[in-house]
């Protein structure tokens, strides 16, 4: 099956790369501004890839709506002539410029490299498919010796209840005959030894019917276990990108952090205090939030990289860093305004 | 093979803050060196958000919410300081803004 998120990763990236390049590319800045809106777009394509529902409407909102308006205000603001811009002559430091910045890339991607051992997930996912393999094998050999090793179980079991029946008969008949002759000691004597026999015989058949279930149980479990293609932990990192397995997986975690298992820290911490499970907001967990005038349901679990889980945990976890971001950008709005204003 | 994991997103990531760095060192046009470090930023929060998917953690997501916080309050600051300089130049080249003198 054609996968289409890989060949939109694919577009994106090739034009994320294109408009960046084109970005410091282009001489009239008016230009470049334009190219920097078509690489933010294929960011925020990207970041819907990532499954960042959030922050690819922020990115366009906020990037592309408002940050570059401002810059092409500014750039027609200034209404910079064509010999104001700068002149794009040729020198010796742009050569030192491309081979540094080329060197960083080749410094971080051999940073990346080791980080994720892609060789490791594969190599996980291999054991673990010829793991099911062995153990299919196994079951295969099992359950073809099941009908040979089940004969003889069948038939202690089958022995043993035609014992039982017959004891049983037996026993009623002496306790029949011993009811017609009260008190006769010949009778009581069979009655009491036929019943021995009687409880002896269920004992063998049960002894016989459990272990013919044993077996069928043990044969059950060595039924191998389905192979599915989880999410692979290798270094913290997880293989399975699909959506619908990246939801479970955060599923399961926001589980373990309202049982306080552990927290969303780390996901790691040792357990908090087993009696105090960490309070999770309802809206983060999908539990039902009531008002005054009866139930109203948060509208399902929370969804990776959607709104509700993102903005639980600014107002939550984060409150500070989010309180120091608005008095920054006050600070920026005050410091804007005096700046702009001052006449040097 | 053609399936994108996270080595792809951290390699593009890598290639686009170069790229920006890159922009950074050979452009004297404020304005543009300014787009650049928006790039850079922009590459930067990709990183983040291409973590927070394969730990599936929203917490880098929120770190790239407050990257773009500050990257705004930046062009904010940024631009007024560049409409400055061109009132007291006559040129957004940085080369021309090399005195602390007014």
């Amino acid at each position: 099956m054609f996968d289409w998120g890989s060949l939109f990763f694919w577009i994106f990236a090739a034009g994320a790369i294109v408009s960046s390049v084109a970005v410091i590319r282009f001489r009239n800045p008016l230009y470049s501004a334009l190219s920097l809106v078509l690489d933010f777009f294929c960011f925020a394509g990207l970041y819907v890839l990532l499954s960042a529902h959030f922050i690819a409407v922020t990115q366009v909102l906020v990037y592309t709506g408002a940050i570059m308006v401002l810059f092409l205000f500014i750039i027609m603001l200034l209404n910079l002539k064509d010999d104001e811009l700068e002149q794009f002559d040729f020198r010796v430091h742009h050569l030192l410029a491309i081979a540094a910045s080329v060197g960083l890339l080749v410094l971080v991607t051999s940073a990346i490299k080791p980080l994720v051992n892609m060789e490791a997930v594969k190599r996980g996912q291999d054991s673990a498919v010829k793991q099911y393999k062995l153990d299919q094998k196994k079951y295969e050999t099992i359950l073809a010796a099941q009908e040979k090793t089940l004969k003889p179980l069948d038939e202690a079991v089958e022995k043993a209840q035609a014992l039982v029946t017959s004891t049983k008969e037996a026993y009623d008949k002496s306790y029949v005959s011993l009811g017609a002759a009260p008190g006769d000691e010949a009778a009581k004597k069979a009655m009491v030894d036929s019943k021995a026999a009687y409880e002896a015989a269920y004992k063998a058949h049960t002894k016989a019917y459990n272990s013919k279930d044993e077996y069928i149980q043990s044969v059950h479990a060595a039924r191998p276990k389905k192979f599915v293609q989880t999410p692979t932990a290798v270094k913290g990192l997880y293989a399975d990108l699909s959506e619908a397995g990246l939801n479970k997986v955060y599923q399961s975690k926001i589980d373990s952090y309202v049982s306080g298992r552990s927290t969303p820290a780390t996901g790691k911490y040792p357990r908090y205090d087993k009696t105090v499970p960490m309070p999770m907001p309802p809206a983060m967990t999908g539990v039902a939030m009531s008002n005054e005038h009866g139930n109203v349901r948060a509208s399902g679990p929370a969804v990776f990289g959607t709104i509700k889980p993102i903005s639980v945990l600014i107002v939550n976890r984060f409150v500070v860093p989010f309180e120091l971001t608005a008095i920054l950008l006050l600070a920026a709005i005050v410091g804007g305004v005096i700046i702009a204003k001052r006449r040097l | 093979m053609f399936d994108p994991t996270l080595i792809h997103y951290l390699i593009l990531a890598a290639t686009t803050f170069c790229l920006g760095v890159l922009g950074v060192m050979i452009r004297r046009n404020a304005i543009t060196l300014f787009m650049c470090i928006e790039l850079m930023l922009n590459s930067v929060n990709l990183t983040f958000v291409a973590f927070s998917k394969y730990r599936v953690d929203v917490d880098g997501h929120i770190f790239s919410f407050f990257v773009m916080a500050v990257a705004a309050a930046e062009a904010a600051v940024g631009l007024a300081i560049i409409l400055n300089l061109f009132r007291h130049k006559r040129s957004v080249n940085v080369d021309e803004a090399n005195s602390m003198k007014l």
